[in-house]
């Protein structure tokens, strides 16, 4: 097993993957050219470099803060106020998530001083989604299965950092091992757009079904703190609210499988939209009081059986924050071009902010357009963009697998600056800016009507 | 004349601005709405107001816009309960986690701020009588708990978003006779009011005093329709008489399948090897 983010087990740690994660120079040649330095070498690599580093964060407004910040999640850390260059580094957001062959992970505090242990350091990337899937897959498990579909998921990462010469980028949540770090070829056959989503913790499923509970696979095996994050679509009729149970729950194991505590909210309550076709959607959040949930129930309880398409995030604790800013908005027409908006700023934090931007669709006969090309075994995305990472679903284009969409995301390592404005009571005081590069999401609307969800928060 | 009230629009900045104009001198001389002098820390009363439509227009979570056919005569805004206001970072006449609003919800909830909204800036002007305390204390369509069938009561709005309840403030001595005083009007009628007052940022309890300008005094909006409990030590003891009950309007999501008669299906058992 490798050092990397893909694998949080404590065998065969190796200290060249530990480089090849984090410098340039040691782990390969620039961009996704998938050709990686045999020998690695150790310029500008200490043990000291794995210490977490405390992200910007310029809360009283004055540009002057300490903290680190990388650009689009490049190797280079750039260090407040000296604005240093050339390190390499781990912010202590990431936090280790170390597991056993087939226990859940648990979340290791990167230590700041003292003697560096290794062992603290598996599985760890700048995903804001979980990147270990821990023995798991995609794929319904348990419950009522009939007329439920797994969409396949395309991945796509940004290519370098594009800071300057050093454009090595850490690619959130991509495999790491003995010859390549990125999102390309290497021996465990990452060859396509799919297997680079293999290890990511999202997924997307449909079903047809009405009032049962259908068991997802979330790709991954969860810790005390992490978050499900369930966007349920449905057509036309009516979502109805929850009232004898929570509107999902988690279970370990497959099948039935064992229930795992959670702190269930809704973020968005079922919000009916009669613009062009009737649609309807929700957003719940789930919080792990336990370790262990491999999966998460989830029930299309509506006035009769439509097409739903839910979408399951798993975001990494063991702090998080969840907000929708953007649910209930219909959009009618097909967009084949990506809208890129800047995606809201909302305060200081001393952890990562995570910004997704969903654009979804329930509806049968349904086209995602794809803005990149379905083999890529490189990063498309610009190296300007403000999000990282694109998921796009496989075609719901024909009448028993109902639904597509696309996700931005945004694994912010931007830091947030501060500037000073003048309140409603005549006081000059720091409010959060973006950080040091413009977080973003996409917009691009399926062949049929969708909507257009943003969630953003925190993480770490 | 038709009143009728929305809770999805929001205001244009030329319909707040035009709305505060006439309303400057509460704002800007009688310093209805910041706990600071604004005279002392703006230039001039436009300065003032342009802030404060700016803040309003970016941090509000709502609007509660109350309508005379097609013109707005007023409106209020609610915001996050946790949002940070000051330049400490705190939270101005906000009810804090050793306030009285935790303290009535009872449940030792951390996450208590996700689920309870506040009220900010209030205004209003005339309808087509000349009296702005026309609609406010007659007319039953701007109350809280009204509901025009149409999808836009308080109480919707604020399910949409995920909130179960919003609290009010007030400090300036001339709101809180406006408001104690008329406390049996239609549109205060089904608020609760607290028993006590508190100093600037919850630092203190004091007494309920209308005559000063310093300590504020609360109100939890909406009654029990929005979920606050019936009954509780802290309400104030000469509240004005509230129905036991509003109904909550309609909401085809909760209410349809009460009325089939259809629950969730039950959850799978657990897997026992």
């Amino acid at each position: 097993m490798s050092f990397g983010p893909n694998n949080g087990e404590r065998k065969n740690v190796k200290m060249s993957e530990m480089i090849i994660s984090l410098t340039d120079d040691g782990g390969g040649s620039g961009i996704n050219t998938n050709t990686a330095i045999s020998t690695p070498t150790n310029a500008h690599f200490k043990l000291s470099d794995m210490y977490g580093r405390a992200i910007y964060n310029d809360t009283d407004g004055n540009g002057s803060d300490t903290g680190y910040w990388t650009y689009r999640n490049g190797n280079e850390f750039v260090d407040l106020p000296t604005d240093g260059n050339n390190d390499v580094g781990r912010f202590k957001f990431a936090y280790g998530r170390y597991r056993t062959a087939t226990g859940a992970p648990s979340n290791s505090t990167m230590q700041t001083s003292g003697t560096i242990n290794m062992s603290n350091l598996t599985g760890i990337s700048h995903n804001a989604l979980t990147t270990d899937p821990c023995g798991q897959t995609r794929g319904v498990k348990g419950g009522y299965t009939s007329g439920t579909t797994t969409k396949p998921v395309l991945a796509y990462y940004q290519s370098g950092a594009n800071l300057d010469t050093n454009t090595k980028s850490l690619k959130p949540g991509i495999f790491i091992d003995g010859t390549t770090a990125g999102p390309g070829n290497n021996a465990s056959g990452l060859t396509t757009t799919l297997a680079q989503s293999a290890n990511i913790g999202y997924s997307a499923y449909t079903t047809t079904h009405t009032n049962q509970w259908t068991h997802l696979g979330l790709n991954t095996k969860l810790c005390t703190g992490d978050r499900v994050i369930v966007v349920a679509h449905s057509a036309g009729g009516t979502m109805y609210t929850f009232s004898s149970y929570g509107p999902i729950y988690l279970r370990s194991g497959t099948g039935n499988g064992s229930a795992v505590s959670a702190t269930v909210s809704t973020l968005q309550a079922p919000h009916k939209n009669e613009t062009g076709t009737d649609d309807n959607l929700a957003v719940y959040s789930a919080v792990c009081t336990a370790d262990g949930a491999t999966m998460v129930g989830v029930n299309p309880f509506h006035s009769s059986a439509q097409p739903y398409i839910f979408h399951v995030f798993c975001i990494k604790g063991p702090n998080t924050t969840a907000s929708v800013t953007n649910a209930t908005t219909k959009y009618t027409q097909y967009e084949t071009s990506t809208t890129v908006t800047t995606a809201p700023v909302f305060g200081f934090a001393s952890n990562q902010k995570y910004y997704i931007g969903l654009s979804t669709s329930p509806f049968y006969a349904n086209v995602q357009s794809n803005p990149y090309t379905f083999s890529s075994t490189t990063g498309e995305i610009s190296g300007t963009q403000g999000f990282d990472t694109v998921f796009v679903l496989g075609n719901g284009g024909n009448s028993s697998d109902p639904g597509t969409g696309m996700v931005t995301l945004s694994n912010y390592t931007g830091g947030t600056q501060g500037t000073t404005t003048t309140d409603k009571y005549g006081y000059t005081y720091p409010v959060a800016l973006e950080g040091k590069y413009t977080p973003e999401v996409g917009r691009r609307i399926p062949s049929k009507d969708g909507r257009f969800v943003q969630i953003t928060g925190t993480r770490g | 004349m038709a009143y009728r009230q929305t809770t999805t629009l929001i205001p244009t900045e030329e319909q707040f601005k035009e709305l505060f104009d006439l309303q400057i001198n509460t704002f800007w001389k009688h310093k209805a709405y910041t706990w600071y002098d604004p005279q002392l820390t703006f230039d001039t009363p436009e300065d003032f107001r342009d802030a404060v439509c700016n803040w309003s227009l970016t941090n509000s979570r709502l609007y509660q816009m109350w309508w005379e056919d097609d013109t707005l005569l007023g409106f209020r805004a609610f915001m996050d309960s946790h949002l940070e206001e000051d330049f400490i970072g705190g939270m101005v006449h906000t009810a804090g986690d050793d306030g009285p609003i935790p303290k009535i919800l009872g449940n030792d909830d951390p996450d208590w701020k996700l689920k309870c909204l506040k009220t900010d800036i209030f205004i209003g002007r005339p309808d087509s009588t000349g009296s702005q305390q026309n609609w406010m204390f007659d007319r039953p369509e701007i109350g809280p708990t009204w509901n025009n069938n149409d999808g836009e009561s308080l109480w919707e709005s604020m399910h949409r978003f995920g909130y179960e309840r919003a609290y009010s403030c007030a400090h300036g001595s001339l709101q809180k006779q406006h408001l104690w005083n008329n406390r049996h009007k239609e549109c205060f009628k089904h608020d609760i009011f607290l028993q006590n007052g508190y100093s600037f940022n919850e630092r203190r309890q004091l007494g309920f005093d209308t005559n000063e300008q310093t300590s504020f005094i609360y109100r939890l909006v909406g009654g029990e329709s929005m979920g606050w409990p019936r009954h509780h030590a802290l309400y104030h003891l000469n509240n004005a008489e509230r129905p036991d009950k509003v109904e909550r309007p309609y909401i085809q999501s909760i209410d349809e399948p009460i009325q089939k008669g259809i629950k969730e299906a039950p959850i799978p058992p657990e897997q026992v090897d």
